[in-house]
């Protein structure tokens, strides 16, 4: 042993032994501790789209009318109950009277106007699509807000379970920074680069919050993630973006493993307003030239199932469609020759987040195979923002995209990949509007379109990884909202 | 008087420097790729809206108008605010840079308290099996990656010990205990690095002195070739150690993001990572410069050392 490794270890040990007294072990404190792996830069949810934000923030801190559980069905929240008019035009909603925000003050009507004009009002498209369907928003009674759309529309209910729905306490100020709402737990304190904390709401109108303090902390890299999970000093690793290493934590009298499915498809994007890519036959023969099995296996340890369209499993119209095109070289071949297209040569244009890269190269490779030479180029996420997704920039792209219901997308030929199918549009715009009843299979009918038309190339749905320490319960198996949702999960100690 | 002048010249070229390189800086962000407002709204992101919040940040102001208001505003600590978080970067800064503080201000002299004896025993012992094996383990500590050193760190002594906590950072207001035991792993991953790295350049500069003539006479005098080394030995060995030691305190507190990212600890190099990603330029800049500005008071510093350390420098010509 040298001078130096003796006196580091003798270091260690020295310090190791006078502090360990101090270290407070997770069942001694009321404190439940969520490893995640991003940041968001602000908490302002209606400026940003981070999805970071609702992830802590949403069913957590805010509330909103009607909520959607882990197995995709709407229950009631701030609103015990809510009544459709049977011209599925005009929505009741009758608050709890019981509600109240964190603050004292009760969520009454008005402050439900308030918050859905808010959203209305936001910078973010998406929230603001999702809001146009409404026609005005009225107060009648304390505890009464009725909504009026311009037409029926199934999508819209749907919206108000995520951040379009959350009830804002008209008291916050700064949103950024100090976010209000009515939920269990209240907004604690933001550590930049390290953990934001959320405390129990001793006041809360509902079931308590099971613990005093949800701490999430903010943890990019994989393996730091797994060190932490695998020492004790996490109670749930929220998300697993290593698959390959879930295999340590085997140990079932130590630890749970959750494996189920989020909302987030991961999408190789087409550009249809490149000629290349508006060719039918050229994009059938990419489906069929990529082995997706094989794809999932290399780059997310074989975790996440394959699809076959814009959907995913815990969808209510999910239908598997993995089969559409299935993995055949040849015939990928043959439908390039038959089109009279040779020398076809294809940029790949990805934002390096954790699969993108592994899954250009396996997309690069395979296409090679069949004869179509792709050129990838990675580009940090600010860049593909700007020049893939604003400017449209690019043949191919690898992107997740982990909104829910996010197939209407594919309507809006503004978006970036500039998908024009006006028989689509037309079919989602009679989704939306038909009875609950005919809902799903009219949504059925739109997927199966763009599965048959190789809108785009689904690769896999994200799938929900978990790790959380023995004793931990309720965490939701499948991810249907943005939310990392702390209301259901309680400990045994 | 020399040494006044001589000291008065280097502030003046330190001041230069800071100049160009807050210039450099400014131009070098504009250059990026990527929108802060456009990264801001994401992916449902209309183009009007991200025109507008460029309008309220403020970001379509001639180029000229910004630089000045930005290098006016930092001669009185004042950095402007953060795009992202309307925060004044300054608060943003400030608990960033304890961190990389402590990791620096704690590593660099521990490393010091090793790297010395061990190069001193190994210059020694050069020519017996224990210095060489000195000399070879500072080889391999030198070889290993620091963020390999503590992946493996934390994967010993957090996960199979159990000893310590595998990563995250607790302030020492919050909680000293908390403290001290997150920063032993990352400290003590700096320090195994950086004094194999010192260690070879205290045992060169050791190796020199033994050859030289003074040392000859020292010993030939009586002196023990111990009491020769340290008396003699020190002073002018001290001279290359503080050129390599500046070097080192720069390398640390830019490259401690690898160390950061390991150890989840939310240092400057972290915060810089994560404003790119979010294109906050204000913050970036602030964050570049200020290590730009550490980095150039640290050359200072060291010119003024050398002049303290060399009595010969401060008479006559100056190097």
């Amino acid at each position: 042993m040298s001078v130096r490794s003796g006196v580091i270890l003798g270091l260690v040990l020295g310090l190791s032994g006078i502090f360990s007294a101090c270290v407070p072990s997770p069942d001694s404190v009321r404190e439940l501790s969520i490893g995640i792996t991003v940041e968001p830069t602000t908490l302002d949810l209606t400026t940003d789209s981070a999805a970071a934000i609702p992830q802590m923030l949403l069913y957590n801190v805010y509330e909103t009318l009607v909520k959607l559980d882990s197995q995709g069905a709407i229950h009631p929240l701030l609103a015990s109950r809510y009544e459709v008019s049977a011209d599925s035009l005009t929505y009741s909603f009758s608050l709890d009277h019981k509600a109240k925000f964190a603050s004292g003050t009760p969520v009454d009507a008005d402050c439900v106007v308030a918050s859905i004009d808010r959203i209305r009002q936001s910078p973010n498209k998406t929230l603001q699509s999702q809001m146009a369907v409404i026609e005005s928003v009225e107060a009648p009674s304390a505890d009464l807000v009725v909504v009026t759309l311009k037409e029926p529309s199934n999508f819209w209910l749907y919206s108000m379970t995520g951040v379009a729905g959350i009830v804002f306490d008209p008291a916050s100020d700064d949103l950024a920074m100090k976010p209000q709402g009515s939920g269990p737990y209240q907004f604690d304190s933001w550590t930049s680069g390290d953990r934001l904390t959320l405390a129990k709401n001793e006041s809360y109108w509902g079931t308590p919050g099971r613990f005093e303090n949800v701490v999430f902390r903010f943890i990019p890299d994989p393996n730091a993630m797994v060190a932490a999970m695998l020492s004790g000093d996490l109670d749930i690793a929220g998300e697993m973006t290593s698959p390959d290493s879930l295999s340590l934590f085997s140990d079932e009298s130590k630890f749970t493993v959750i494996e189920g499915t989020t909302n987030g498809e991961v999408v190789l994007g087409f550009n249809h307003s490149r000629e290349n890519m508006k060719n039918l036959a050229v994009r059938q023969a990419i489906c069929h030239g990529i082995d997706r099995a094989a794809l999932v296996n290399t780059v997310w340890g074989g975790k996440g199932e394959l699809i076959g369209t814009m959907t995913v499993p815990t969808d209510p119209y999910y239908e598997d469609l993995s089969d559409t095109y299935s993995f055949d070289p040849e015939k990928a071949k043959q439908l390039l020759a038959e089109a009279g297209v040779s020398d076809l040569s294809l940029s790949l244009r990805i934002p390096t987040l954790p699969y993108g890269p592994k899954a250009a190269t396996f997309i690069a490779s395979q296409l090679g195979d069949i004869g179509i030479t792709v050129t990838v180029e990675e580009l940090d996420f600010p860049r593909w923002l700007e020049e893939v997704y604003r400017d449209g920039n690019y043949d191919m792209t690898i992107v997740a995209h982990v909104e829910a219901r996010d197939i209407v997308n594919f309507a809006n030929r503004e978006y970036y990949w500039k998908y024009d199918n006006p028989e689509f549009q037309a079919q989602i715009a009679l989704a939306d509007r038909s009875t609950p009843q005919d809902f799903v299979p009219q949504m059925q009918i739109a997927a199966r379109m763009l599965a048959d038309d190789a809108a785009a190339n689904w690769l896999f749905v994200f799938p929900n990884l978990i790790v959380a320490r023995e004793g931990i319960t309720g965490i939701g198996h499948n991810m249907t909202t943005l939310s990392f949702d702390v209301t259901t999960i309680s400990s045994k100690d | 008087m020399v040494v006044l002048r001589a000291a008065a010249r280097r502030l003046a070229v330190f001041l230069g420097t800071v100049l160009v390189a807050s210039l450099v800086i400014f131009l070098m962000m504009q250059a990026l790729p990527g929108d802060v407002a456009q990264v801001a709204l994401g992916m449902g992101a209309s183009p009007e809206k991200v025109e507008e919040l460029r309008q309220t940040w403020g970001l379509n102001r001639p180029l000229a108008v910004r630089y000045f208001e930005w290098l006016g505003g930092m001669l009185h600590f004042d950095f402007g605010s953060s795009l992202v978080k309307g925060q004044p970067v300054v608060d943003q800064i400030r608990p960033r840079l304890g961190v990389t503080a402590w990791l620096v201000g704690l590593s660099i002299p521990l490393s010091l308290l090793v790297a010395i004896p061990m190069g001193l025993t190994s210059a020694m012992l050069r020519r017996r099996a224990s210095g060489a094996l000195i000399n070879a383990l500072s080889h391999v500590g030198l070889a290993l990656p620091v963020f390999f050193l503590g992946a493996v760190a934390s994967m010993v002594f957090a996960v199979k010990l159990q000893w310590l906590p595998a990563n995250g950072y607790r302030s020492f207001a919050q909680s000293p205990g908390e403290w001290a035991l997150r920063m032993i792993l990352p400290v003590g991953t700096l320090v195994i690095v950086q004094s194999c790295f010192l260690a070879r350049y205290v045992r060169t500069g050791f190796i020199d002195v033994l050859s030289e003539d003074y040392y000859r006479t020292a010993r030939a005098s009586g002196w023990t070739k111990w009491r020769g080394l340290i008396r003699h030995g020190m002073r002018n060995m001290a001279t290359s150690l503080v050129t390599v030691v500046g070097l080192q305190v720069s390398s640390l507190l830019v490259g401690a993001v690898l160390i950061e990212q390991v150890f989840v600890l939310p240092g400057l190099g972290s915060l810089l990572v994560q404003s790119v990603g979010s294109r906050d330029l204000m913050v970036v800049q602030a964050v570049v410069m200020l290590l730009v500005f550490a980095v150039l008071a640290i050359n200072f510093l060291v010119d003024l050392l050398y002049l303290w350390i060399d009595p010969r420098l401060r008479r006559g010509k100056t190097a």
